[in-house]
């Protein structure tokens, strides 16, 4: 990965707001290569629409700093923006025009690239309703208009915030397919959820903030340790437990009650298998860590 | 730049015709009287000589005391207070919201998504509140040339151009501070149409009543209304200050919006 320059870079990006003691977001580095879909996962305020905002020059940052395709996000911000499709989390669209009217004035405002007949495509596969006032459509519709006015000039970077709130499962199939063309032609694509299942399906890697910080960053693929399995464990007596959380060949997870915790394997499972047969057991299972736990862990165990 | 200005206005057609059709309905009402007012000259003089004299330098800025004459009539009515106040309203709610209400509804973000600089974004607002108020101001103009003739007020019509002009100019002046409050975000853009209608209608009144007493003589002079003559502009006898003030004003309120906006947080 490292051969190909990433197309979104930030280094140690940070933001502090006003005189607030709290960082809404605590030097986030992190790198997206070309033809790469990043999921960005986190509870609300965690951080997510923050790096968004910094990334697109909405927000200055409080120290640290983002290239865009070689460019300085805050420097260079109207050159970045060449090459950037955004989609707003919760988009807010003028109301009076129709979505043809609003797509005709955002295509004035980007360079010309030939790419009208793109357009078309995705006016067709969205069966977007462009001739209504925006204002009278639904909030799936004009999440459509959103969508069709963040992919039509086909830009080599793509920030999406919640991209799929609002659409059906058809058209949310019709996004994950504009995602994939736009990954084929080696498009870097960050992408903000609260889906699971959505990052499972569309990302390359995930990263989760909490708290303004990138606790976890993880490869979605077959060898990913996000299939790694997860030990439920009950045991006679407590003192146990309390002392297999230092147990070699065991990870501790966290404590489902007085006798019982969750464990994933240090090492291979038959060396947690070993590491467990020390200790008197009264009911053992297994499961498999998916994306999901993953972020639960970081969330629902250190809360 | 061409695209902004263009979406600008097509979002605000009802709002400027309404605002066209308000004005052009005043001037036509104020005119459409003149002839039975002429027709009282002696009766209505007497009743605004006997006013004190703060009273009625409110409603003539010191100007001319005989508003029955074309020009004193047309200062008195038109350009010293009504028109400049109904400028001044439609002036300071485009300053204030021309850049806001992008923000409020975050459609900013929308457009500072596409390579537009924040500098350019500024200056294809402006452009629009200015051609917008250009738009009420020249089809205001068209009428009160046309019923002018029509009720026997026989101006040059060069003079009440200029007059409407810088009636127009002044008007804008209020709305440039607006904007530049607006520009800044935050609290001051929360304030800024109330210091805009602070400083233009506080200064109507201080202005107007600074012969009253020489403790806001001083004071005054660095109130706008003190360089808002129109009697001398409708004589063809120049602006007095009002040019530099208006310099001055345009300038600051262009360099304040830029420093304010160029790179500070959208909210």
């Amino acid at each position: 990965m490292s051969i190909m320059a990433a197309s979104i870079i930030t280094n140690k990006l940070t933001k502090q707001y006003g005189s607030s003691a709290s960082r809404a977001l605590s030097e986030l580095s992190l790198e997206i290569q070309p033809g790469e879909v990043y999921g960005f996962l986190g509870a609300n305020g965690a951080g997510k629409s923050t790096t968004i905002r910094l990334l697109l020059n909405f927000l200055q940052p409080t120290s640290g700093s983002a290239t865009i395709l070689g460019l300085d996000s805050v420097g260079d911000s109207q050159a970045v923006k060449k090459h950037i499709g955004y989609l707003a989390g919760d988009i807010a669209l003028y109301k009076k025009p129709t979505g043809k009217e609003l797509l005709d004035f955002m295509s004035s405002l980007q360079p010309s690239t030939g790419t009208a007949s793109y357009r078309k495509v995705l006016e067709k596969r969205f069966q977007a309703d462009l001739a209504k006032p925006i204002g009278t459509l639904s909030k799936g519709n004009r999440q459509k208009i959103g969508i069709i006015q963040a992919f039509m000039h086909q830009p080599r970077v793509l920030i999406l915030d919640e991209p799929t709130s609002g659409l059906d499962p058809l058209m949310q199939e019709a996004f994950y397919q504009t995602v994939a063309e736009s990954k084929q032609q080696g498009a870097a694509i960050l992408m903000s959820s609260h889906s699971f299942a959505e990052a499972e399906k569309t990302c390359d890697r995930i990263g989760i903030i909490r708290q303004g910080r990138l606790v976890l960053e993880q490869k979605i693929s077959a060898e990913s340790s996000l299939d790694t399995v997860i030990f439920r464990v009950t045991f006679v007596k407590s003192a146990s437990l309390t002392d297999s959380k230092s147990a070699s060949g065991l990870t501790f997870v966290s404590q489902t009650d007085s006798h019982s915790g969750l464990y994933k394997p240090s090492g291979s499972i038959g060396e947690a298998l070993k590491a467990l047969s020390r200790y008197d057991i009264s009911e053992l299972s297994t499961q498999k860590l998916d994306l999901e736990d993953e972020f639960l862990e970081y969330y629902g165990a250190t809360e | 730049m061409k695209p902004l200005i263009a979406w600008e206005l097509r979002q605000r057609k009802m709002y400027l015709l309404w605002w066209t059709l308000g004005t052009v309905l005043i001037v036509a009402l104020l005119l459409g009287i003149y002839p039975s007012i002429r027709s009282q000259a002696a009766s209505f003089n007497q009743v605004i000589n006997q006013l004190p004299t703060s009273l009625r330098d409110l409603k003539t800025g010191g100007g001319a005391t005989d508003v029955t004459s074309p020009i004193g009539y047309l200062n008195a009515q038109l350009y010293y207070i009504t028109l400049p106040l109904l400028q001044i309203v439609m002036s300071v709610g485009l300053g204030s919201s021309l850049l806001a209400r992008d923000e409020h509804s975050r459609t900013l973000e929308l457009l500072l998504s596409r390579p537009i600089s924040r500098g350019k974004l500024l200056l294809a607002k402006a452009v629009s509140g200015i051609l917008l108020v250009a738009g009420v101001t020249v089809v205001s103009l068209l009428a009160t040339i046309a019923l002018a003739s029509a009720v026997d007020i026989h101006i040059p019509i060069g003079n009440i151009i200029n007059a409407s002009l810088y009636a127009a100019l002044f008007s804008l002046s209020f709305g440039a501070i607006a904007f530049a409050f607006a520009a800044m975000g935050g609290r001051w853009q929360r304030a800024s149409m109330a210091v805009a209608v602070c400083i233009s209608f506080g200064g109507y009144l201080l202005a107007s009543l600074s012969g009253l007493s020489h403790y806001i003589q001083t004071p005054a002079k660095f109130l706008p209304y003190h360089y808002y003559t129109p009697t001398s502009i409708l004589h063809g006898q120049g602006v007095g200050g009002l040019d530099v003030y208006l310099v001055i004003v345009f300038a600051a309120a262009a360099v304040v919006s830029w420093l304010g906006f160029r790179s500070r947080d959208i909210e």
